[in-house]
C-alpha cells in the first residue's frame, strides 16, 4: 500500500505528527505496537519546569527558560525545534483536542503550580481545564475529597504533606482531607480510578457525588478530587459536577493507569480518525526498505500476516526506553527498526549515578537519536542518514524529560514539526 | 531503665537467635539485643541455601558431615521455613572430570545421599537445564527462608521468656576486674537508654564482631568476605543447582519464593557497612548462570545484593574462599582476660543450630547448668506440624480467605508478590510497627519484580490512614526507601528491567514530583540519630 506519510508510533508524538502531515493534505498512515506512555502519566503538558535541572525553584516563565536553554545547549531538542514551532505546535494541539471536547489551558509564559497526590508541588504549563483550579497561588482553601474503597488516593496523606511543601515566594492555602459520604459500589478488593471514572459518566453517580460535595464543602473552598472525571466524554463530567457541587473542582492524578492521560489519548485518537488518517494499532514494524538516503517502505506484521507500506516520507516516533524506540541489553544500546546509531553513554557503568534522586539526573535519560535542525537522524555526524525520515518525541537525544519537566513540550513540538516537514516532501 | 539477666546475647541474626533459644530452653535467663531488625546482617543477605554438604565434601569432610546432619534436623524442626526442593550437582563440558569421582566418593564418606541421574531424568525435574550437561548428581539440598528461620527462633525464645530487643544498639560493655558486669544499650525507637546487668555476654554480631569485642577490650580477628547475588524475576529452576566442579564463583542457583537467586562471589572487603555489587560480578554471574540454565540469559534480574561473610582470620588467606567455613567459639576470658565474654563467629546458615549448641554447651559448663541441648528435638514455634513450605500455598491461602468472605476478593497491596491489605494490617497490628522494612520482611511487599516501585506509596497511604506515620514525614520515608532500594536495583538495570525502572522514575519524579522536596527542618533538641 502506498501513502504520502507513514508515521511509526501512535503515542503523543506520533499522533501529533500524523495530524500535522494530514493538515497539509497528505495521505497519512499511523502504525504502532501500542499507544505510548501518555496513558501512564498525568496528562499534563510540561514545557519546561526547571532550568538548570538542579534548581530547586521552578521557572516562572517556560519561554524565558527555553530561550536561555537554547542559547546554552544547542544540542537540546528545543534548539532543534525552535520556539516558533513550539508555539505553533501547542496551539495546534489545543485546537485538535478542543474539537473533541477536551479543553487544555495554559501558555508558554507561565507555569501552573499544582499539588500532587503525595502533597508535593509540581510546575506544569498546560493542563486539562479539569485541573486548572488546582493552582496553589489562588487564595481559596482546598477540600481534598476521597472515596471509601478507591485505591491509591489518600486525602489525609496529601493534606498533611502539602503543608510542608514550599515554593519560594509562594504561600500555600490550607488543605484538609475528607472521605466523602458516598457509596461508589466498591467491593472488598478496592476500586481503581479507571473503573470509578467510567462509573462517573453515569448521571446518577454525578448527582450523588455532586450532592455529597455540596454538603461537605465550606464557603470559599475549592475541591481536589482524584482523577476520576470520566474518560469518554471529554470535559463533560467535570463541568456537570462543578455545577452540582457549586464550587470549583480540580482533578489530582495518582498511580497509573492515568485517567487524565486516557481522556487525552481518546480525544487525540478521535481527532486522528476524524482527519481521515489510517490508524493501525497492534502491529510490529520491521525490515525497512531503503535506497541510499531514502526510506522507501517498511513492513508491518500482526502475527503471521505481513504487509508492505510504501511512503514518500516517514516519521519515527517509537518512544524512548519505555516505548522500546531505544533498546538496551547488558552490553549495548540500539534503535531496533532502522538500526540508527544511538547517542549517549554506551557503557552500562555510565548510565546511572549513585542516588536515585540525583539532582543532576542520570546520563541514560538523555540517550536517544541525534538529529539535525530538520529532525533527521544524523548519528554522530552532521549529515542526515536518511533524508526523508523524521524523528520526534522521547526518542530524541540530549534531554532529560523528567528532571527538566519538559516531556510533553518536546514531544508535541517535535511531533508537530516532524509532521510538517514530512508533509512538505 | 535497668534490666537484669544471666546472659546477654548481642546480635539478632540466625546465630544470635539460635543461641537465645537454646539458652532459654536450658532455663537460662536471656536478653537478646539487635541494633536493627532481625536478620539484618549476613543472615538476611545470604543465598537461602540449606546445604546437603555436597559442596564441601571433597575439601572439608567435617564441614560436610555437619551440614548433612543439620540438614535433616532443620527439615524436621524448622519445617515451615524450608522448601524441600532437592538439589542437583551438574558438570558441563570443560569442568574438571576427575572431580566427579572424588565428589561421589566424598559424599558417600560423609553420609550424603548422592544419586547419579541421566540427562532425561534430570530434564524432567529441570526443563531449563542445559542439554550440554555431562554428569548430574541428585542431593538433598533445600531452600530456606533466612528471615523466617531467624524470626521463628526469636519468637520461640520469646515465648519461653527471652526478652528480644530490636532496634536496640550496644553502646558499651562494662568490665570490672577482668569480669563482665553488663552493658549499656540505646533503644533507637523510644530513644531510651538501658543498663543491662549480666555476668555473661555472647557476641554473635557477625561482621561487627571485631568492633563489639573491642568495646570489651577484647579482640576478634576477622576477614570480611563479600558475596554478591542476583535475583531473577521468576523461577528458572525447581531444585538447587550447583556446579559439579571445585567450588568457584557463580556456582549456585537457588529457587526462592517466585524467583531464582544466582550466586556468589568472594571478595575481601574492609568495611561491613560500605560495599556494592560491581558490574564485573554481575557479568560473571550472568555468564555462569547462562551456561547451566540457558534461559536465564534472557531472564530479568530485579535486584543485586551482597552479604558480608565474617570469617575468623587465618594469616595469608587472600580471597577468603579457602578459609574453613566452620565456625569458631572464642573464650575471651582465656584469650584476652575478659571473663564471661564469648564470641561466636563464622559458620553458615545451615549449621546455625549446631553452632548455637556448642556455644551454649560452653557457657552452661561455666555456669554449672547441667541441662543438655534439645533444640534439635523440639520443633520451632510455627513448624509443629512438620509441613514444609510450598510455593503454591500462597494461592491456596488467598483462595481460602475468599471462601470465608463469600466470594469477595482481597485488596492486593503488592501486585508483584500478591500481598493482601489484610496481611499487611496483621503485621502492623502484631508488631505495632510503621517501619517499612519490618513490614517488607514479614510479608514480601516490595520484593517482587518492581521492587516496591508501586506498592510503597500504597503502604504509606495505609499507614497514614491508621495515623501511624509521624505527621509530615511520609515523603521522607518514601524517598529514603527509594534510595535504599536503588542500591539493589542499579547494578541490574538493562533491557526490560531498565524499562520498568523508567516507569518507576516517571511515577516518583513525574506524577509525584518527589525530586524537589527539601529535607524537613528539625529542632536541635531531640536528635533522632
Amino acid at each position: 500500500m502506498k501513502y504520502d506519510t507513514v508515521v511509526i508510533g501512535a503515542g503523543l508524538g506520533g499522533l501529533m505528527a500524523a495530524l500535522s502531515a494530514a493538515e497539509q493534505g497528505k495521505k497519512t498512515l499511523v502504525v504502532s505496537r501500542g499507544m505510548g506512555i501518555i496513558t501512564i502519566f498525568s496528562g499534563t503538558i510540561d514545557i519546561l519546569g526547571y532550568y538548570p535541572v538542579q534548581e530547586t525553584a521552578p521557572l516562572s516563565s517556560p519561554r524565558e527558560g527555553i530561550e536561555r536553554l537554547i542559547a546554552e545547549d544547542p544540542n537540546h531538542p528545543y534548539a532543534r525545534v525552535g520556539v516558533e514551532a513550539l508555539e505553533e505546535g501547542m496551539a495546534f494541539f489545543q485546537d485538535a483536542v478542543a474539537r473533541e471536547g477536551v479543553t487544555y489551558v495554559g501558555d508558554l509564559d507561565r507555569n501552573f503550580l499544582v499539588p500532587t497526590a503525595v502533597g508535593t508541588i509540581k510546575p506544569t504549563a498546560y493542563l486539562s481545564k479539569s485541573m486548572e483550579a488546582g493552582d496553589i497561588r489562588e487564595d481559596s482553601d482546598v477540600l481534598i475529597a476521597g472515596f471509601q474503597g478507591l485505591k491509591d488516593f489518600y486525602p489525609t496523606y496529601m493534606a498533611h504533606n502539602i503543608s510542608t511543601s514550599t515554593v519560594p515566594g509562594v504561600s500555600t492555602p490550607h488543605f484538609r482531607g475528607r472521605i466523602l459520604d458516598v457509596d461508589i459500589g466498591s467491593d472488598h478488593s478496592g476500586m481503581s480510578a479507571l473503573t470509578l471514572a467510567r462509573k462517573m459518566e453515569d448521571d446518577s453517580m454525578i448527582q450523588k457525588v455532586g450532592r455529597a460535595l455540596f454538603r461537605q464543602v465550606r464557603d470559599g473552598e475549592r475541591v481536589a478530587l482524584p482523577a476520576v472525571l470520566g474518560i469518554r466524554s471529554g470535559d463533560d463530567v467535570f463541568r456537570r459536577l462543578e455545577d452540582m457541587a457549586g464550587t470549583r473542582i480540580f482533578e489530582t492524578p495518582t498511580l497509573p493507569p492515568s485517567v487524565t492521560g486516557y481522556r487525552l489519548y481518546r480525544a487525540l485518537e478521535r481527532r486522528v480518525r476524524a482527519a481521515g488518517i489510517r490508524l493501525l494499532i497492534g502491529y510490529d514494524v520491521h525490515d525497512p526498505e531503503t535506497k541510499g538516503k531514502k526510506v522507501k517502505a517498511v513492513s508491518i506484521a500482526m502475527g503471521k500476516k505481513t504487509k508492505r507500506m510504501e511512503g514518500d516520507s516517514f516519521v519515527l516516533a517509537t518512544g524512548g526506553l519505555v516505548g522500546r524506540g531505544v533498546m538496551t541489553d547488558r552490553k549495548e544500546t540500539m534503535e531496533p527498526i532502522f538500526g540508527l546509531p544511538v547517542s549517549g553513554p554506551s557503557l552500562r557503568s555510565e548510565w546511572f549515578t549513585e542516588k536515585f534522586f540525583d539532582p543532576a539526573g542520570h546520563p541514560i535519560n538523555k540517550i536517544g537519536l541525534a538529529v539535525d535542525d530538520r529532525l533527521r537522524p544524523t548519528g554522530d555526524g552532521t549529515k542526515p542518514i536518511y533524508e526523508n525520515l523524521f524523528v520526534c518525541g522521547a526518542q530524541l537525544a540530549g534531554y532529560d524529560a523528567l528532571r527538566e519537566k519538559s516531556g510533553g513540550g518536546v514531544t508535541i513540538a517535535s511531533g508537530f514539526k516532524a509532521g510538517r516537514l514530512a508533509g512538505e516532501l | 531503665m535497668e534490666l537484669k539477666t544471666e546472659v546477654l546475647v548481642i546480635g539478632g541474626g540466625v546465630t544470635g537467635a539460635g543461641v537465645a533459644r537454646d539458652l532459654v530452653m536450658r532455663g537460662i535467663d536471656t536478653i537478646l539485643v539487635e541494633k536493627g531488625d532481625l536478620a539484618a546482617g549476613a543472615t538476611g543477605r545470604c543465598h537461602g541455601l540449606l546445604h546437603s554438604g555436597g559442596r564441601y565434601a571433597v575439601k572439608d569432610k567435617e564441614s560436610a558431615e555437619e551440614c548433612i546432619e543439620e540438614n535433616v534436623i532443620l527439615k524436621k524442626i524448622a519445617s515451615r521455613t524450608i522448601e524441600d526442593t532437592g538439589g542437583l550437582f551438574v558438570s558441563l563440558p570443560g569442568d574438571d572430570e576427575s572431580y566427579v569421582d572424588r565428589f561421589l566418593a566424598a559424599c558417600d564418606a560423609a553420609g550424603i545421599e548422592a544419586q547419579v541421574l541421566s540427562l532425561s531424568q534430570a530434564l524432567r525435574l529441570e526443563p531449563n537445564l542445559s542439554r550440554e550437561a555431562k554428569t548430574i548428581v541428585r542431593v538433598p539440598d533445600g531452600a530456606v527462608d533466612p528471615f523466617a528461620l531467624t524470626i521463628d527462633n526469636a519468637r520461640d525464645a520469646a515465648r519461653r521468656g527471652c526478652r528480644v530487643l530490636r532496634h536496640t544498639k550496644l553502646l558499651g560493655i562494662d568490665v570490672a576486674k577482668g569480669k563482665i558486669t553488663g552493658a549499656e544499650v540505646h533503644d533507637r525507637v523510644k530513644d531510651e537508654h538501658h543498663r543491662i546487668k549480666a555476668k555473661y555476654i555472647i557476641n554473635a554480631t557477625g561482621a561487627w564482631a571485631g568492633h563489639v569485642a573491642g568495646l570489651a577490650g577484647a579482640n576478634v580477628p576477622l576477614t570480611l568476605s563479600k558475596g554478591s547475588l542476583l535475583i531473577f524475576n521468576r523461577r528458572i529452576n525447581n531444585t538447587v543447582i550447583n556446579r559439579l566442579r571445585p567450588p568457584g564463583d557463580g556456582d549456585i542457583i537457588v529457587p526462592n519464593e517466585p524467583t531464582s537467586i544466582i550466586g556468589t562471589t568472594s571478595i575481601t572487603v574492609s568495611d561491613p557497612e560500605n560495599f556494592q555489587v560491581t558490574k564485573k560480578e554481575v557479568d560473571l554471574m550472568m555468564k555462569e548462570a547462562g551456561l547451566v540454565l540457558p534461559p536465564s540469559a534472557e531472564a530479568r534480574v530485579i535486584r543485586a545484593y551482597a552479604g558480608i561473610r565474617p570469617l575468623v582470620a587465618v594469616p595469608d588467606a587472600d580471597s577468603g574462599r579457602d578459609i574453613s567455613r566452620s565456625f569458631s567459639i572464642l573464650d575471651h576470658g582465656k584469650l584476652d582476660g575478659v571473663k564471661g565474654f564469648y564470641s561466636i563467629v563464622g559458620g553458615k546458615l545451615t549449621t546455625y543450630r549446631l553452632m548455637a549448641e556448642k556455644m551454649v554447651d560452653v557457657i552452661s559448663g561455666e555456669m554449672g547448668v547441667h541441662i543438655s541441648c534439645s533444640t534439635g528435638e523440639v520443633a520451632l514455634f510455627g513448624s509443629e506440624d512438620g509441613e514444609h513450605y510450598r510455593l503454591e500455598d500462597k494461592f491456596i491461602s488467598i483462595e481460602s480467605v475468599e471462601d470465608e468472605k463469600e466470594g469477595e476478593v482481597e485488596e492486593i497491596v503488592c501486585e508483584c508478590e500478591l500481598v493482601t491489605k489484610d496481611e499487611v494490617l496483621k503485621v502492623i497490628n502484631e508488631m505495632k510497627t510503621s517501619n517499612l522494612n519490618d513490614i517488607r520482611q514479614r510479608t514480601r511487599v516490595g520484593m517482587g519484580s518492581c521492587q516496591g516501585g508501586f506498592c510503597t506509596y500504597r503502604l504509606l497511604g495505609i499507614l497514614h490512614e491508621l495515623d501511624m506515620v509521624p505527621q509530615y514525614e511520609a515523603n521522607e520515608i518514601l524517598t529514603s526507601f527509594m534510595e535504599e532500594r536503588w542500591r539493589g536495583i542499579r547494578p541490574v538495570l538493562w533491557g526490560d528491567q531498565l524499562r520498568e525502572e523508567q516507569l518507576v522514575e516517571g511515577i516518583y519524579l513525574g506524577i509525584f514530583a518527589l525530586d524537589k522536596i527539601q529535607p524537613l527542618k528539625r529542632t536541635a533538641s531531640k536528635s533522632k540519630k
